[in-house]
């Protein structure tokens, strides 16, 4: 009995310990207290080219959690390519930064591996004000502009926090760009860590 | 929960099988098989019980170390906590491998450690496919586990695993697909592709699984198999162990080279070499002598080549020698043995010089009986025609005398032969007493000093007319000084002295008996030497130490013809002996012998030396003078006569008549109370051994009543000791039969003469006693 009692506690523990992980993975912390311009901003310092769609990557330097934003986006470009997608969206990493971040937030791994993705150019955010302007909270989150600089997609593209895999998320993004098809209404919410001090915890 | 492997190592065969003897093998070997199956299963389990409390360690390990790397932290902006991904896999880990060490400490080789250990392991599996971002190669984590729990060789925990694995896949694939499908939508049978791949999996390892079940079980029953064969070649071995530790012979073992391959215990005590000394080493050259070596090493050959030798299955009286070199004689018994194809050879050694030595021994008993008894029949015809010899003469003499027409000359002749027959009867009953007296160790000797010369000087006084009666010269001289005394038993030096010369006499046939005298031995101990030389007619040499023998004569025609009991050296040399010194013999056959008699002397501090023999006066003998009527007399004597033979008494009263007694009589010691209390008796001749009241009793008992009348015992009881007793009892003088009759009288004479210098009231002797008497009759 007493074993049987020890198992099931033992099972229990394993049961709750992995529903936790498990919620926390698929667990969103944005508060959508900004909004994405449905058009680009003209006052953002971010650079765009004319009849060029504009594809903006919000990441946390040191957000482990975006390293499979940025596998998602690899194999989405890997999918553009394959359609003989030409021009590429322009690709803004922007980095989203303390004030006076030091060395390590802006040559972090995953903005590293980042500024890999085709005609890639890094943005230095400091507090968050382009995050902010974007609509942007949660590390992870891709906003894309189509060459009239239309606001196309907002959203992050992993099924769940850290996972990589096929995604709606990266699906709708690839349709947006490479059919040229206007916004679909499953984008997915970004999953990672909060790119812009919250009072609440993760 | 039950146990897929009894625990049988507590039962009876712990540290080894024993078999019963009647139970069947078969399926004996069956549950041996069994139970050594499940056996070599748990120390299985519990070996990759331990491995996986390893496995899990790392495993947490790793997982943590993963956790950190990977996802330390989580960010709010720039501040930052600890992902929960590392909270996972330290407490989830820790879960886990908790569960698995405690279960491996307590509850090793179980069933349930297995299928803890088995779920903890896969659940690992979908803890890194967690903390790895839902790779899809973290799930061969899955297979890899999988393939490590087959190690159990137990099929059941395979589909525990199997199961939670499902179980696990079709609660994420229909709630969180993406978590580890990663997708979010996925078919409903997705989570069945996923298990039907580990299935796949199982599949292969459960017939591993079961071909190693039977290459285990197959080994088991050979081993079951081994251990009886064990058990029976242990207790064939424990057996034999036995026989060759227990065996009261030497059990020695050689291989067809020669080399010793058993030696037990018993060997090692007879021939002295350690079992660990000689194993190995060439039998020959440790037990067998040198000289049988070679033959022993072809004899060994050719058995080892032919299979057939006269020394096998039979047993042989050989010799041997042991660590010492000691030569023994042993028996052996000694036969072949096989094994694996190659002869060797067994045998019982046995050490039998103890028999040997007992059969020599009985040999010589038997040869001595065999001898003594010859002697002794043949000294009984001796003796018979000894006694038979004189009696004829008595008897014969007797008869004539009865007879008409004797003239007295020829009376007195005939009175001459009986008496001298008579004598030498007695002579021969004296020497078999006396060897009596030996042989029971009861010859009592009295030291006292004595006159050597004396003694010398008289011997031959006695015997020198029996010298000159065969025409022989028998003189002494002296060969040293001689003490005037020394302390000895002068009467039998006398008797030993005595029979040497009468013996010296009596075998030689002409020349001359010679005593030689001298003083020998050493400062300390002083001996005195008589030598009788003769020139007779020899002894043989190997007869020389025979004539000393009892009951043995060196030529019993000779003895008869020349007369003697043949007792007399044996009885010297014991008085010999017991004087201190001893008679010894050298002799030249038909040239003579000469006895020497060597006795101890004493101490001669103080005592004067003689350089020449000294003259004697001699006693008047009464052999040669005519010994029919003692001259002196005892007139008016009154004498009684206690005798129950009907002829010593006439003879008593015969002699005392003709001396003068007056004499009374009756036949035993209660009438003899009667007749003392009733007349007065001068003297009491008492025999001592008589019916209703014998003379002791009867002696003593006056004695108690205060009667003084003397008494003289008569006794036939001529052993020494007899005459104690006789004077114990009261008794004031002895004499033994037959009674000489002029000693007789000159003892009554002595007695009554001593009497009548202090006379006792006739009367008063007696006056005491009459009332009790009277009382009693």
């Amino acid at each position: 009995m007493l074993v049987a009692i020890a198992l099931a506690v033992w099972f229990g523990t394993l049961g709750v310990m992995f529903w936790n992980i498990t919620q926390y993975e698929f667990r969103t912390d944005a508060t959508h207290d900004h909004a994405t311009p449905l058009v680009w901003p003209e006052e953002s310092p971010i650079a765009v080219v004319p009849n060029r769609a504009t594809l903006l990557v919000f990441l946390h330097s040191k957000c482990p959690c975006s390293a499979a934003t940025v596998t998602e986006l690899e194999q989405l470009f890997d999918d553009l390519r394959m359609c003989a997608m030409d021009p590429l969206p322009l690709v803004q990493i922007v980095a989203v930064v303390p004030q006076h971040a030091d060395r390590s937030w802006l040559e972090s791994a995953v903005i590293r591996r980042a500024l890999h993705l085709p005609s890639a150019q890094l943005v230095i955010d400091e507090e968050g004000r382009e995050a902010r302007r974007f609509g942007a909270e949660i590390s992870g989150t891709v906003v894309y502009f189509d060459h009239r600089h239309h606001l196309q997609y907002c959203g992050g593209v992993t099924g769940a926090r850290g996972h990589v895999g096929n995604n709606t998320g990266r699906s709708s993004l690839f349709q947006i760009i490479a059919r040229r098809r206007s916004a679909l209404p499953d984008m997915r919410p970004a999953l990672g860590c909060q790119l812009i001090q919250t009072d609440c915890e993760n | 929960m039950t146990e897929a492997y009894p625990d049988n190592m507590n039962s009876t065969h712990r540290g080894g099988h024993q078999l019963s003897p009647n139970t069947p093998k078969s399926s004996t070997i069956d549950e041996r098989a069994n139970e050594l199956y499940c056996r070599r299963q748990r120390q299985l389990c519990s070996r990759i019980d331990r491995m996986f409390a390893v496995l899990m360690v790392l495993q947490w390990l790793a997982a943590m170390a993963a956790a950190c790397w990977l996802t330390p932290l989580t960010w709010n902006g720039a501040a930052s906590s600890i992902h929960p991904h590392v909270w996972l896999a330290v407490l989830g880990g820790g879960a886990m491998t908790a569960a698995t060490l405690l279960l491996v400490l307590f509850r090793s080789g179980t069933a349930l450690a297995r299928h803890v250990i088995a779920i903890s392991q896969v659940a690992y599996s979908a803890l890194f496919i967690h903390l790895s971002g839902g790779r899809i190669e973290a799930h061969f984590h899955v297979f890899g586990s999988l393939a490590f729990l087959a190690a159990y060789r137990d099929w059941r925990i395979l589909i525990s695993a199997t199961v939670f694995v499902a179980v696990d896949h079709f609660l994420r694939g229909v709630f969180v697909p993406q978590s580890v499908y990663g997708v979010i939508t996925v078919e409903p049978w997705r989570w069945l592709e996923h298990a039907a791949w580990v299935l796949f999996e199982d599949a292969f390892l459960i017939l591993s699984i079961q071909r190693s079940a039977q290459d285990t079980k197959r080994v088991a029953a050979q081993t079951a198999k081994l251990e009886q064969q064990n058990n029976e070649l242990e207790l064939a071995f424990g057996k034999e162990r036995a026989i060759l530790q227990g065996a009261l012979d030497a059990i020695i073992q050689i291989d067809k080279f020669g080399r010793v391959t058993a030696w037990n215990p018993q060997a090692e005590q007879v021939f002295g070499w350690s079992a660990a000394e000689v194993v190995g080493q060439n039998l020959a050259d440790y037990i067998i002598p040198a000289e049988f070596r070679e033959a022993h090493r072809r004899g060994l050959a050719r058995l080892v080549e032919t299979g057939r030798g006269s020394s096998l299955n039979r047993r042989l009286d050989l010799e041997a020698i042991d660590r010492q070199g000691r030569r023994f004689p042993v028996e052996i018994a000694c036969t072949a043995t096989h094994q694996g194809g190659d002869v060797g050879f067994c045998a019982f050694v046995r050490d039998i010089s103890a028999r040997k030595q007992h059969e020599s021994d009985m040999q010589q008993a038997i040869e001595a009986a065999n001898a003594a008894n010859k002697a002794k029949s043949e000294f009984l015809a001796n003796m018979s025609h000894e006694i038979r010899t004189p009696l004829n003469a008595i008897l014969g003499f007797a008869e004539l005398l009865n007879a008409d027409g004797v003239s007295p000359a020829e009376s007195r002749q005939f009175i001459d032969t009986i008496q001298s027959s008579g004598r030498h009867l007695l002579t021969l009953i004296n020497d078999i007493l006396d060897l009596s007296k030996i042989e029971s160790g009861h010859l009592e000797v009295e030291f006292k000093p004595c006159s050597p010369n004396q003694i010398i000087e008289e011997t031959m006084s006695i015997l020198r007319v029996r010298a000159r009666e065969k025409g022989l010269t028998l003189e002494s001289r002296w060969a040293s000084p001689v003490p005037v005394t020394i302390v000895t038993d002068p009467v039998r030096f006398r008797q030993a002295l005595m029979n040497l010369v009468n013996n010296a006499i009596r075998f030689t046939e002409r020349g001359s008996v010679t005593l030689v005298v001298s003083l020998a031995g050493t400062q300390d101990r002083p001996q005195l030497v008589v030598e009788v030389v003769d020139t007779g007619i020899g002894i043989a040499a190997n007869d020389l130490e025979r004539v000393f023998m009892p009951f043995v004569q060196v030529d019993s025609s000779t003895t008869r013809r020349v007369g003697g009991t043949g007792l007399g050296l044996a009885i010297s040399r014991q008085i010999a002996r017991r004087l201190g010194g001893d008679i010894s013999v050298t002799s030249v056959v038909g040239r003579g012998s000469c006895f020497r008699l060597a006795i101890d002397t004493g101490s001669l501090e103080d005592v004067a030396m003689r350089e020449t023999p000294h003259q004697i006066p001699l006693l008047p003998r009464h052999e040669n003078s005519r010994p029919s009527v003692p001259q002196i007399r005892l007139d008016h004597t009154r004498i009684l006569i206690v005798e129950d033979g009907e002829v010593n008494r006439l003879l008593l009263t015969f002699v005392l008549n003709k001396v003068g007694a007056l004499t009374d009589w009756v036949e035993n010691g209660k009438d003899a109370l009667d007749r003392i209390a009733q007349k007065p008796f001068d003297v009491v001749l008492m025999d001592m051994q008589m019916p209703v009241m014998d003379g002791y009793t009867a002696t003593r008992t006056l004695r108690e009543r205060g009667c003084k009348i003397p008494i003289i015992a008569l006794t036939a009881h001529a052993m020494r000791g007899d005459e104690l007793k006789c004077l114990d009892a009261g008794c004031d003088s002895y004499l033994s039969k037959p009674i000489e009759a002029t000693l007789l009288v000159q003892t009554i004479a002595e007695l009554t003469t001593a009497r009548n210098k202090n006379p006792i009231p006739t009367g008063l002797a007696i006056s005491v006693p009459l009332a009790p008497m009277a009382a009693q009759s």
